[in-house]
C-alpha cells in the first residue's frame, strides 16, 4: 500500500513539473510586457532580473544620441546615475526556463510583479491575499458539509416522497444555475433590496460588524453549489446502500430501522463521502475567481482575473501554479484517502473497468 | 404486476392462519392473514410445454427509449431543450433588428408583450422616488400637490399615475449638483463607513439643510428666525444650530461656506415668544456688509461681491429622536426692506425629518461595503413610465437640411416649388419661399412629421442654413413602419434583448455541439485503442490523460486566450485540450468490458479480425452509454463559455450569453431584467440539458442511475 502511495505522489510531482514547465513556456511565448513604473523602479525591476538571470546587461558610456542602437523585442534600455547606457537583453527562453527552476529550487523565489505590485515578490502578494480565500472558504465548507450531508440523509430516507422531490429539484436547479447568476441574485436581493448585507467586500477600514456583514453573501454563494453537490452525493451512495441484502438482512435479523440507517447504512455510505471531504479542506486553499471578481474580494481567485487584466505575468504564474498544485493535492488525498477509509479498496490493484 | 413482498415480520397466529406484515414498493405496510388453504397449485393436473413468447422481442435501443419516456422530468427537460434548440434558429432569423450597432433613443425599453395600460408586460416601468422639477407646482382639488420629474429624465408624455410629491431621499452623491440646489431640501456631507445606532459616530461629520438658492441684495438686511420647541432634549442642545450662509460668488463658481459668528451673543437677538410650547430661539438682523466683514475673502470675491447664497443650517445629531420630541417648528429668513423676494419658509417637517434621519438607521450600502447616510432631501414622485412613449412617441426634434429634403424625395413633404429651382436661382430668398411652402402628406405611412412649427433661420459668413423644429412621430423617424415591441425589452446600448439572448443561445449551443463532436470523435479513438490493447500501451497511454487532466481547465483557457487572443476557435481549441479525457476513459471502460466477453472470444475464434471485433462486437454495444454520457459535455461547455465571457476574457466580437450577461451586470440594480431574462434562459438550457441528459444516460445504463 505504501508503494502505491509513493507510487501516486511521485506520479503527482511529475504531473506537476510538466504542467508548470509548460505553463512557463506558454507564458513565455506572450508578447513581452514592459513593466510599469518610475526609472528607478524599473532599473530596480531589471536588476532583479538580471539577479534571476533573466536577462543579460551591458553597459555603454553615453557618447551621444547615434550611438542608441536598436530596440527589438524583449530589449529594455535604461540610463544609470553616471548618465551610462544600460541595456538588458533577454536571454533565450529555455535559458530563462533552467534559471526558472533554479531560482524556485534553490531560493523559493517565484519572481516579481511587474503592475499589480511593482517590484514586490510575487509569492508575497499570493501570501497576503490567501488569508482573505481561505476565510470564506473554511465557512463555506463548515456551512455546506453539515447541511449538505444532512439534506442529502433526509432525502434519501423519504426517497420518492414529496420531500425527495422537492429536495431533488432544488438540488437539480442550483447543480444547473452557473454560479455568477446565483451571485449576482444573492447581491441584488440581500445587498440591495433588503439592505442587509454590504453589496461588495468591506476595505480594511470598515468596523468589524460590516467585516463580518460582510461574510455572508460570499459564503452563502459558495455554499449552495456545495450543498447540493453533498446531497446529491449523500442520497445517492444512501439509497443505494439502503436497497442492499446486507440492510435487508440487518432488518430481518430484527434491528430497527434507526439501528440499520445509523450502525450500517450511513456508515457504507460515508465511505466515498468522507474523502471528498477531506479533499475539499484542500480546495479552500483556492478562491472562486467569479465570486472573488464579482463581490470585489481581494482573494486569490481575483488576483488571478486582475493580473490576467494588468498582464502581470508572473503573478498570474504563481496563481495558476498555485490552482494547479492544489487540484493535484486534493485529487492525490482523495485517490489515497479512500484505501485508509475502506479496507476493502486495495491501493495499486488492477482495475480495468 | 409482480409486487415483491418482503416478508418482515411474523405475525400472531390465529387458529392456523398466519399473519403477515409486507410492506409494498411504495413503503406502505400492509397486513394480511394466509392459511395453508388460500394456496391451491395452479397448474397441478397441465402438462407443461414450452410456449412462445407473447410479447414481441425488443431492441436494446427500444428499451432504452421506453425506459427514458417513463421519466417524466427527463422527458420535460427533452422538450424543453428541443423548444429552445429551435428558437435558438429561428429567433435569430425572424427578428429584423439590427444588434450589431448601437441604437441610442432606445436605451432600457421595458419589456413589453402587451399593450401599453394593461399593467403587466406592457413596457412600463414603475419609477419610485424620482427627483422632481419643483418650477411648475400643480394642485389638484384636494390640495395635494404634484411636481411633474425633470423633463429631460422623464418626458412628461410618458408619465402617468403620478403621486403627490413629498420630501424623500434622494440617493445621490451628487444630488445637488444634478438637480440644483432648488430641488433640494437639504443636503449633508458624505460620511462613509458610519454606524448609524450609535451617537458618537454621528458627530463625525455635520448635517445640514440648505435653503433655496435666493438671490442676496447687497444693501439689504435680513432676518433669520429659527423657532424650536421650548423643551429640553435629552442630548440636544441649542448650541447645536449654527448657521451660515453658503454663497456663489459672481465670477468664482465655487462655494464657500462664510459662518455667522457669535451666534450666542443674545444680545443680537430677539426672544419672541409665539406661544408657551414654542419659542423663537434665535432671531438676529444680518445685513449682507455685516457677516461679510467677519470672514476674510479672496480678493475677486469681495470686489464682485455675492450672486446668490443658500441659508444654511448645520445641526448636529439628536440621538434617539422620535417623531413626538423633534424641536424645529420653522425657519424663516426673510429681507427687511424688499418684499418682493418675500422669505424663505423652511418648513419645520423638512428640518424635523432631517433630525429622524440621523437617528433612526437609515443608511444605506454603498459600493465599497461602507455605510452612508442619504446625501439629500428633496421633493420625489413615484409614477408609472412609459418607456415606449418615452422613445416612440410624438415628441418635438429639430429636422436638418439635408433630412427635410430627404423626406422631399420621399414624397412625404410636399411643396409647390421645386427644390433644385430653389438652389439653382442661388437666392436666399427663394429657398425661403420653398421652405415656407412645404406642406407635409400626414396620411403617408411613413412619413413622421406630425406637425412643423417653426423654421429656423440662422446665417453666418454669407450662408444660411435652416433648421425645423417639428413634431415627430418618434418610431417612425428611427426607421419603423409602427410602434415596435421588444419582448425582453432592450440593453444598455439599445439592442433587442430578445434577439441577443437567442444569438448568443445559438453561438453557445453551437460551441457546445462541436466541442462535443471534436472531442467524442478524439476520445473514442484514443480510449478505444487504449481499451482494446490494453497492456503497455494502455499503461502509457493513460499516464498521459493523468498528467493532462491534472491541469485545471482555467489554466488552460487562460494560456489559450492570452496566446491565440479570444474567438470561437480558440475556445474550441481550449476546450478540446481536457475535454476528450472523458469520453476517452468511458470508452476503455466499455472496451474492458465488451472485449473480454464470451461472444467477443468466440467470434475471436473464428478468426475475425480487429476491425470485425471493434466495429461488429464491441463498439454497437458500448455505444449507446458512451454517447449519452459524453453529452452532458455539452451543459459543462456552455457553462465554461459564459464563466469565462463573465470574467471579461470572452468572445469581443460574437454575442454569446456570457458576454450578454456580462455586459449588463452593472445594470443590476437599475434594469434587473437585463440580467433576469438571460439568466432565465441559460439556466433553462442547463436544467434541460442536465435532467435529459441524466434521464438518457440512465435509460442506457440503468446501473448508473442516481450516480453524478
Amino acid at each position: 500500500m505504501w508503494k502505491y502511495v509513493v507510487k501516486r505522489l511521485l506520479l503527482a510531482l511529475l504531473t506537476a513539473f510538466i504542467i508548470l514547465s509548460l505553463t512557463y513556456l506558454m507564458m513565455k511565448l506572450l508578447p513581452f510586457q514592459r513593466p510599469i513604473g518610475m526609472a528607478t523602479d524599473q532599473r530596480r525591476y531589471y536588476e532583479a532580473q538580471l539577479d534571476y538571470g533573466y536577462v543579460i546587461k551591458f553597459t555603454e558610456e553615453k557618447t551621444g544620441f547615434g550611438e542608441l542602437l536598436f530596440t527589438t523585442e524583449g530589449t529594455s534600455i535604461g540610463v544609470d546615475g553616471d548618465g551610462n547606457y544600460l541595456y538588458y537583453y533577454q536571454r533565450p527562453i529555455l535559458e530563462q526556463y533552467f534559471n526558472f527552476w533554479g531560482n524556485i529550487l534553490t531560493k523559493w523565489d517565484w519572481g516579481t510583479s511587474t503592475a499589480i505590485q511593482f517590484n514586490a515578490s510575487a509569492m508575497s502578494i499570493i501570501g497576503s491575499r490567501l488569508p482573505v480565500s481561505i476565510g470564506i472558504n473554511i465557512w463555506s465548507v463548515l456551512v455546506s458539509v453539515p447541511l449538505g450531508i444532512a439534506l442529502g440523509i433526509w432525502a434519501a430516507l423519504k426517497k420518492n416522497k414529496p420531500t425527495d422531490h422537492i429536495i431533488s429539484t432544488i438540488v437539480m436547479v442550483f447543480i444547473s444555475v452557473p454560479s455568477f447568476i446565483v451571485i449576482s441574485l444573492l447581491i441584488k436581493w440581500f445587498a440591495f433590496d433588503l439592505k442587509l448585507f454590504p453589496s461588495q467586500w468591506p476595505d480594511a477600514t470598515s468596523s468589524t460588524q460590516n467585516k463580518i456583514l460582510g461574510y455572508f453573501i460570499p459564503v452563502m454563494a459558495l455554499s449552495f453549489g456545495s450543498i447540493c453537490g453533498y446531497c446529491r452525493f449523500t442520497r445517492a451512495e444512501l439509497c443505494e446502500v439502503m436497497s442492499s441484502d446486507y440492510l435487508l438482512l440487518a432488518r430481518t435479523k430484527g434491528l430497527t430501522k434507526t439501528q440499520c440507517i445509523t450502525r450500517h447504512a450511513l456508515r457504507n455510505a460515508m465511505v466515498p463521502i468522507v474523502p471528498s471531504i477531506l479533499a475539499e479542506f484542500i480546495g479552500i486553499l483556492s478562491g472562486s475567481m467569479i465570486l472573488e471578481n464579482l463581490y470585489n474580494i481581494p482573494g486569490i481567485g481575483g488576483l488571478f482575473v486582475l493580473a490576467i487584466n494588468s498582464k502581470d505575468y508572473s503573478v498570474l504564474m504563481v496563481d495558476m501554479a498555485m490552482f494547479t498544485l492544489i487540484s493535484l493535492t486534493a485529487s492525490v488525498f482523495l485517490d489515497i484517502s479512500y484505501g485508509f477509509i475502506d479496507p476493502r479498496i486495495r491501493m495499486g490493484a488492477k482495475n480495468n473497468g | 404486476m409482480d409486487l415483491l413482498i418482503h416478508v418482515l415480520e411474523w405475525g400472531q397466529r390465529t387458529m392456523d392462519k398466519k399473519e403477515y406484515i409486507y410492506e409494498d414498493s411504495s413503503g406502505i405496510e400492509h397486513k394480511i392473514a394466509l392459511s395453508e388453504g388460500d394456496f391451491n397449485l395452479s397448474q397441478k393436473d397441465e402438462k407443461i410445454h414450452d410456449q412462445k413468447f407473447k410479447t414481441k422481442p425488443t431492441t436494446f435501443f427500444k428499451d432504452a427509449l421506453k425506459r427514458f419516456a417513463k421519466n417524466k422530468s427527463s422527458v420535460a427537460g427533452g422538450v424543453i431543450l428541443g423548444i429552445l434548440l429551435v428558437l435558438s434558429l429561428l429567433i435569430p432569423v425572424i427578428d429584423t433588428n439590427n444588434i450589431d450597432v448601437s441604437h441610442p433613443y432606445e436605451l432600457f425599453l421595458a419589456p413589453k408583450a402587451f399593450n401599453a395600460g394593461s399593467g403587466f408586460w406592457d413596457g412600463t416601468k414603475e419609477i419610485k422616488d424620482a427627483p422632481c422639477d419643483t418650477s411648475k407646482k400643480i394642485t389638484d382639488k384636494a390640495g395635494n400637490v404634484y411636481y411633474y420629474p425633470f423633463e429631460s429624465n422623464y418626458p412628461k408624455r410618458a408619465v402617468s399615475k403620478l403621486t403627490p410629491a413629498r420630501v424623500g431621499y434622494l440617493e445621490d452623491a451628487t444630488a445637488a449638483a444634478n438637480y440644483g440646489f432648488a430641488n433640494i431640501i437639504c443636503h449633508e456631507h458624505v460620511a462613509t463607513d458610519i454606524d448609524v445606532s450609535k451617537p458618537e459616530e454621528l458627530d463625525r461629520y455635520s448635517t445640514y439643510f440648505y435653503s433655496q438658492d435666493y438671490a442676496f441684495n447687497l444693501t439689504d438686511t435680513y432676518k433669520f428666525t429659527l423657532t424650536v420647541l421650548d423643551e429640553e432634549i435629552e442630548g440636544y442642545a441649542r448650541s447645536s444650530f449654527r448657521v451660515s450662509v453658503d454663497y456663489k460668488a459672481r465670477t468664482v463658481d465655487e462655494r464657500k461656506l462664510l459662518v455667522l459668528k457669535d451666534f450666542d451673543d443674545t444680545s443680537a437677538l430677539e426672544n419672541d415668544r409665539i406661544n408657551d410650547s414654542i419659542q423663537i430661539l434665535k432671531t438676529k438682523k444680518l445685513t449682507v456688509e455685516n457677516f461679510l466683514e467677519d470672514v476674510a475673502l479672496d480678493s475677486d470675491v469681495a470686489a464682485y461681491g455675492l450672486e446668490s447664497a443658500n441659508l444654511r443650517i448645520d445641526m448636529l445629531p439628536v440621538p434617539n429622536a422620535d417623531e413626538s420630541s423633534l424641536p424645529i417648528r420653522s425657519v424663516k429668513f426673510e429681507a427687511e426692506n424688499d418684499t418682493s423676494v418675500g422669505f424663505i419658509n423652511l418648513g419645520f417637517e423638512n428640518a424635523n425629518e432631517m433630525i429622524l434621519k440621523q437617528s433612526s438607521a437609515r443608511g444605506y450600502w454603498t459600493s465599497n461595503g461602507t455605510k452612508k447616510l442619504y446625501h439629500g432631501l428633496g421633493y420625489v414622485c413615484s409614477f408609472v413610465y412609459d418607456t415606449y412613449e418615452a422613445a416612440y412617441g410624438v415628441q418635438e426634434r429639430i429636422l436638418s437640411e439635408t433630412q427635410v429634403r430627404e423626406y422631399v424625395a420621399n414624397g412625404w413633404i410636399s411643396s409647390a416649388f421645386d427644390i433644385n429651382d430653389a438652389l439653382a436661382s442661388d437666392a436666399a430668398l427663394q429657398l425661403d419661399e420653398y421652405y415656407k411652402g412645404l406642406k407635409t402628406d400626414k396620411t403617408d405611412k411613413y412619413c413622421p412629421i406630425v406637425s412643423m412649427k417653426e423654421i429656423k433661420v440662422t446665417s453666418s459668413g454669407g450662408q444660411t442654413a435652416y433648421s425645423f423644429v417639428c413634431d415627430i412621430y418618434g418610431y417612425k423617424w428611427l426607421g419603423y413602419a409602427e410602434m415596435p415591441k421588444f419582448l425582453f425589452g432592450t440593453d444598455s446600448t439599445g439592442n433587442d434583448l430578445l434577439k441577443l439572448v437567442f444569438v448568443g443561445l445559438r453561438t453557445s449551443l453551437a460551441l457546445g455541439l462541436m466541442t462535443f463532436a471534436i472531442c467524442f470523435t478524439i476520445g473514442l479513438i484514443w480510449g478505444s485503442i487504449c481499451g482494446y490493447f490494453g497492456g503497455t500501451v494502455d499503461l502509457v497511454m493513460e499516464r498521459f490523460t493523468d498528467i493532462l487532466s491534472g491541469i485545471p481547465w482555467i489554466v488552460i483557457m487562460t494560456l489559450c486566450i492570452l496566446n491565440l487572443g479570444s474567438n470561437f476557435f480558440t475556445f474550441i481549441l481550449a476546450m478540446c485540450m481536457t475535454g476528450w479525457i472523458r469520453t476517452a476513459s468511458l470508452t476503455r471502460t466499455q472496451f474492458y468490458r465488451f472485449r473480454d466477453r464470451e461472444y467477443t472470444l468466440a467470434s475471436r475464434t473464428l478468426g475475425a479480425g480487429h476491425p470485425r471485433l471493434i466495429f461488429r462486437h464491441i463498439l454497437p454495444n458500448a455505444m449507446g452509454t458512451i454517447i449519452t454520457s459524453s453529452v452532458l459535455m455539452i451543459p459543462s461547455v456552455i457553462f465554461s463559455e459564459a464563466t469565462i465571457s463573465y470574467l471579461g476574457l470572452g468572445f469581443q466580437s460574437m454575442h454569446s450569453l456570457g458576454v450578454t450577461l456580462s455586459q449588463n451586470q452593472t445594470y443590476l440594480l437599475t434594469n434587473p431584467v437585463l440580467i433576469l431574462f438571460p439568466s432565465a434562459i441559460m439556466a433553462l438550457i442547463m436544467i434541460s440539458f442536465n435532467l435529459f441528459g441524466n434521464g438518457l444516460r440512465d435509460a442506457f445504463n440503468p446501473s448508473l442511475k442516481g450516480s453524478d
